[in-house]
């Protein structure tokens, strides 16, 4: 197993297609960085110019522009931004979402389970795609989230402005966002690597039913855009954000989410996901 | 002939014996007028004549213009989302799975690589004026079953609670939409699948999905006429909003971009190395 899975891994993280998606996202959230940082820079300009002309040494509208909503996850109305949480399915699919439909079809698959046994295959195939894919997300925010925080203080949200970091007294985390906003942009690293790895897996579910590689990569896709349909007609009776699309995003887009809908999300897709993985890994027969 | 017997191949097979066109037209249009359905019944009966352009309206609006600001956070139109990217997804395979499998053999026998990129632009063509007549006549069905008025009027008020806009935003020529400018997000849906196509030629298939992904929803969230999912959004058209943008050129740039990736592409197909591909 181990042979195996260092092997899996090594193929999905040393391959061409997981370097342009880190890339890619890296560069759509660039553009998010260029925009907060000249809007800070403005802001900056403006408070000096105002310090000189009262005389103060001290403004305390500084907390207005800060790292922890300047970073890619941490603001919501930016190009980069809504283009990065709007394409992300598609860029954890693509670096190793194929994988287990391509050697499917050629047949490699017949070779690496006779030295290796099923189970064995197929839990490696699964855990190197969720790595893959958790990796592909996180890698493009903590980029920006150093590049950001390179030029723009990290000062600490301070609750009077709640309105500029768009995150109020019912939003999800709330409390460690004021008082911890490290361990808060940490915990949603955390939260997004892991649903972004179960989402990368989504296309090897697909693969099971579906011969055709790029349909594999785009069902991650085709998916989350149908849940965030229903979401947006269930938002209307209940105000709660169940669309993994908006709520991955460290600054909620519209409602909040809650622990609960993100449990009963990530066990749906871990028995999505595992489920025929494992069922194959005991049953399937690959002649 | 060969041409007329290759198209007719790629119509029975790529549009009538396509599982994905119908079923995915049929899901779309069916779930979007029962939201709609479902969005009506909320609302007062005060509100007078609900017609089938509202139905229209409601599934081709798209979403107001989008200023910028810390304070206003920008959600993109699922609706409008759903209906554009389950259209391109439909015309992304067909012509590669196509050219991997029997179409070389056809390029071979054919002796003439332009009259199977012709086809291929055909039958895109083909398939989104079919995916977009299903929804149409989906929609049209409902209106006839909720004996709403087949007309091409829209109710303000609708519009307004729909697409959260305020009287002044709106366009003092909104009595008088000529009917053709229903027809132009199909023709501007036309020239981005053709777009994607040529696209494809050029980076992977996948790729160019992504990029014309990057595309739509950046066309959602900037208003600028050479975006060009802007044309494809009712809601952003000039007859019903101030300031927006003017439809009629859009149909002629939709056009201008349908004639240039339809010559870039077979430009690019003529030396196209279809053993590699």
């Amino acid at each position: 197993m181990k042979n195996l899975l260092y092997i899996e891994l090594r193929k999905s993280l040393k391959n061409k297609f997981f370097i342009f998606s880190v890339a890619f996202g890296f560069v759509i959230s660039f553009f998010s960085f260029l925009y907060n940082f000249e809007l800070y820079r403005n802001e900056m300009e403006e408070i000096i110019l105002f310090a000189a002309e009262f005389e103060r040494e001290y403004n305390p509208h500084l907390g207005i522009s800060t790292l922890y909503n300047s970073w890619v996850g941490g603001e919501a109305s930016t190009l980069g931004s809504t283009v990065f949480f709007f394409i992300f399915p598609l860029l954890i699919a693509i670096p190793y979402g194929w994988s287990y439909c391509s050697e499917m079809k050629s047949g490699y698959v017949k070779n690496v389970v006779i030295r290796s046994g099923r189970m064995k295959y197929f839990l490696s195939k699964y855990i190197a795609t969720f790595i893959s894919g958790g990796l592909a997300m996180m890698i493009p925010l903590i980029m920006n989230l150093l590049l950001t925080a390179s030029f723009i203080p990290a000062y600490k949200p301070d609750v009077r402005y709640m309105q500029y970091y768009g995150i109020f007294s019912n939003t999800f985390m709330s409390e460690i966002f004021y008082q911890h906003p490290n361990l808060y942009v940490f915990i949603y690293l955390l939260i997004d690597f892991f649903f972004c790895g179960l989402i990368a897996c989504l296309s090897c579910t697909a693969a099971n039913i579906i011969k055709s590689k790029v349909v594999a990569i785009l069902s991650p896709f085709g998916a989350l855009l149908a849940l965030n349909y229903i979401a947006d007609i269930y938002r209307h009776d209940h105000n709660m954000e169940i669309s993994p699309m908006n709520f991955l995003r460290p600054c909620p887009v519209s409602d909040s989410t809650t622990w609960i809908v993100i449990l009963i999300e990530i066990v749906a897709l871990i028995l999505i996901t595992l489920l025929p993985m494992i069922i194959r890994g005991k049953k399937h027969e690959i002649y | 002939m060969k041409f007329i017997k290759l198209l007719c191949f790629d119509i029975k097979n790529g549009i009538l014996r396509n599982k994905f066109l119908f079923i995915s037209a049929l899901a779309v249009s069916i779930s979007f007028v029962f939201d709609f359905s479902v969005r009506i019944s909320h609302i007062n009966n005060d509100w007078g004549n609900y017609y089938l352009g509202d139905v229209i309206m409601y599934v081709y609006g798209g979403i107001k213009e989008y200023i910028p600001s810390r304070e206003e956070r920008f959600a993109f139109p699922a609706i409008w989302t759903i209906l554009m990217i389950t259209q391109m997804i439909g015309t992304l395979n067909y012509p590669y799975d196509n050219l991997n499998s029997f179409g070389k053999q056809i390029l071979i026998r054919a002796n003439n690589r332009s009259i199977w990129w012709i086809s291929k632009c055909v039958w895109n063509i083909f398939y989104s004026v079919f995916y977009h007549m299903i929804i149409w006549c989906v929609i049209l069905l409902f209106c006839v079953i909720f004996d709403y008025e087949i007309k091409l009027d829209i109710n303000t008020d609708l519009l307004m609670r729909f697409f959260d806009l305020r009287e002044t935003d709106l366009s003092v020529e909104m009595i008088n939409i000529p009917i053709y400018i229903f027809a132009v997000p199909i023709i501007m849906s036309l020239a981005v699948n053709l777009i994607e196509m040529t696209l494809s030629l050029f980076i992977r298939n996948i790729f160019s999905f992504l990029v014309m992904s990057c595309l739509m929803i950046s066309s959602a969230y900037i208003m600028n006429f050479f975006m060009i999912g802007n044309c494809e959004m009712l809601i952003r058209n000039d007859y019903i909003l101030k300031n927006g943008i003017n439809f009629e050129c859009g149909a002629i740039f939709a056009f201008i971009l349908i004639i240039l990736s339809f010559v870039i592409g077979a430009v690019k197909f003529n030396k196209y190395d279809i053993i590699n591909s």
